[in-house]
């Protein structure tokens, strides 16, 4: 979790509260749905890949475009990555961490490749946000804190925003970071450190309050 | 049209990139008009082992030059660039800039590395080890993550996670993690201490040396920035041991390298130039 200045609310501009121990036993569920899935993907059953791709394409599309911030860029990733799975199917060996991983994986390096190749300096502007809420001023408030959020993000270097998306947005363990980052736990920990420790003095320049700025987890 | 995705309340979390509509659609439609690979036949249970003894036994093949009937995919990076290849397995292999990999149609835990580094991040499978075959060389992964680097005729192997094992002709050696091991031409191996977590580190901008020659700085430097660096013949003789972040801009990490390498760096019209 994160808090940054005096407003409580600036949690949200980094991360969400996860609950890990529900994570795992819904990621758990969802291994096993994948694999029954796969199987029937194996022998060309297209209705099995549809619901795969249902069930995935929107939080791979998401990862992608945070580290891209580019919505063509983020859909053409996300249609390599399937596009892969169905063709390697026949031959597709559960292994590791299991389907899902085996995607976000796919999914971080070619939108990190990608990245590094097209070098994207602008970005999508993010969604406005629904006015929902009847205090104006803490719209404004939060709608500024997400754009200098943004553009910190986006001013770091790729693996350290690709670290912060996995870990703050996407709410990932370190452990599953490091598998999706081909690190191990020591190295990611020390990536997500230095990641943070940038983000943080990037923020401190935008003028975010620094002084009572924190990152935990 | 666009929809937004689950948490839209920007006073409770994150505000969430858009979901395209009908990407779902687009995804299926598209991967479902491409083939599907053959199914390949799986080995019954002893002629993988006969397989396993064949290699043993004929270990030193790998040293001459093979003949393969199958297709042979190159992958090569420029300086500068960086790649990585997912495996369908989960295993992955990120290389470095400069850098040439062949990986071969049927042989799906094989790879060749020609020239350069990579890091592999291997799904290690007792019976199928991933095999990394470069000039002289074979190395059998034992583990998980290891990176290879083979510049001209320098091997060196350092494992993070996991065992390795390299193989030259004679007794395969065991490297474990935490241990590097480097070839230099005909001279003796030696395997030294490292800290894991710097395993592989140029992936993530950080260049770790341990009193290195200044060439291999420039050349690293060059890897994985793409900027041609040549060196005064008085600094070659110079070692660094350190860190170099290259995350910086240009103009800041030459002011790093400045204070870092004590060299004064210029420009010149196909890089920088370290001088004294």
């Amino acid at each position: 979790m994160a808090r940054i200045g005096s407003t409580t609310h600036s949690l949200c501009a980094l991360g969400l509260a996860v609950d890990r121990a529900s994570q795992a036993t819904d990621l758990k569920k969802q291994n096993i749905e994948d694999e029954r899935l796969m199987r029937r993907v194996a022998d060309g059953d297209q209705d099995a890949f549809s619901a795969l791709v249902r069930s995935h394409s929107a939080q791979l599309y998401r990862v992608a475009f945070r580290i891209l911030s580019d919505s063509h860029e983020a859909e053409d990733v996300v249609q390599q990555v399937f596009s892969k799975l169905w063709q390697t199917a026949p031959n597709w060996k559960s292994k590791g961490k299991g389907l899902g991983a085996w995607l976000k994986k796919v999914t971080v390096n070619r939108s990190i490749d990608r990245y590094r190749k097209v070098r994207i300096v602008s970005s999508e502007p993010h969604p406005e946000p629904v006015d929902k809420a009847p205090n104006q001023h803490h719209i404004l408030e939060m709608k500024e804190l997400n754009l200098a959020v943004t553009e910190a993000l986006n001013a770091l270097p790729i693996r350290h925003k690709t670290a912060i998306i996995l870990s703050y947005y996407e709410g990932y363990t370190n452990s599953v970071s490091a598998d999706i980052l081909g690190l191990n736990l020591k190295a990611m920990e020390s990536l997500l450190v230095r990641a943070r420790r940038n983000m943080q003095d990037l923020l401190v320049k935008k003028g975010v309050a620094g002084a009572d700025m924190v990152f935990a987890r | 049209m666009t929809k937004r995705a689950d948490n839209d309340d920007v006073l409770n979390g994150p505000v969430e990139p858009l979901i395209p509509d009908g990407l779902a659609d687009r995804i299926i439609a598209q991967a479902t008009a491409l083939p599907q690979q053959e199914k390949k036949s799986e080995k019954p249970y002893w002629i993988a082992a006969m397989a396993g003894l064949a290699a043993t036994v004929v270990a030193a093949f790998f040293l001459l030059p093979q003949f393969s009937p199958n297709n042979l995919t190159t992958i090569t990076t420029a300086a500068g660039e960086t790649r990585t290849i997912d495996l369908a397995d989960n295993s992955s292999i990120t290389l470095n800039g400069a850098t040439q990999l062949v990986l071969e149609e049927g042989r799906d835990r094989f790879a060749r590395l020609v020239d350069g580094e990579a890091i592999f991040t291997i799904e290690h499978d007792d019976e199928a080890p991933f095999i990394i075959e470069t000039e002289g060389f074979r190395l059998v992964d034992k583990g998980t993550i290891f990176n290879v680097r083979k510049i001209d005729d320098e091997l060196s192997v350092a494992v993070s996670e996991g065992l390795v094992s390299i193989e030259s002709g004679a007794e395969p050696i065991l490297l474990r993690a935490g241990k590097a091991l480097s070839f230099f031409g005909g001279r003796p191996a030696h395997v030294t201490d490292i800290e894991t977590a710097t395993v592989g580190s140029w992936s993530q901008g950080l260049l770790t040396f341990e009193l290195a020659a200044m060439d291999v700085v420039a050349a690293d430097l060059t890897r994985v920035t793409g900027i041609e660096i040549s060196l005064a013949p008085s600094l070659k003789e110079q070692k660094f041991s350190g860190v170099i972040s290259v995350h910086e801009e240009k103009g800041q990490l030459k002011d790093t390298l400045t204070q870092l390498l004590g060299v004064t760096v210029s420009d010149t019209e196909t890089g920088w130039s370290f001088s004294h």
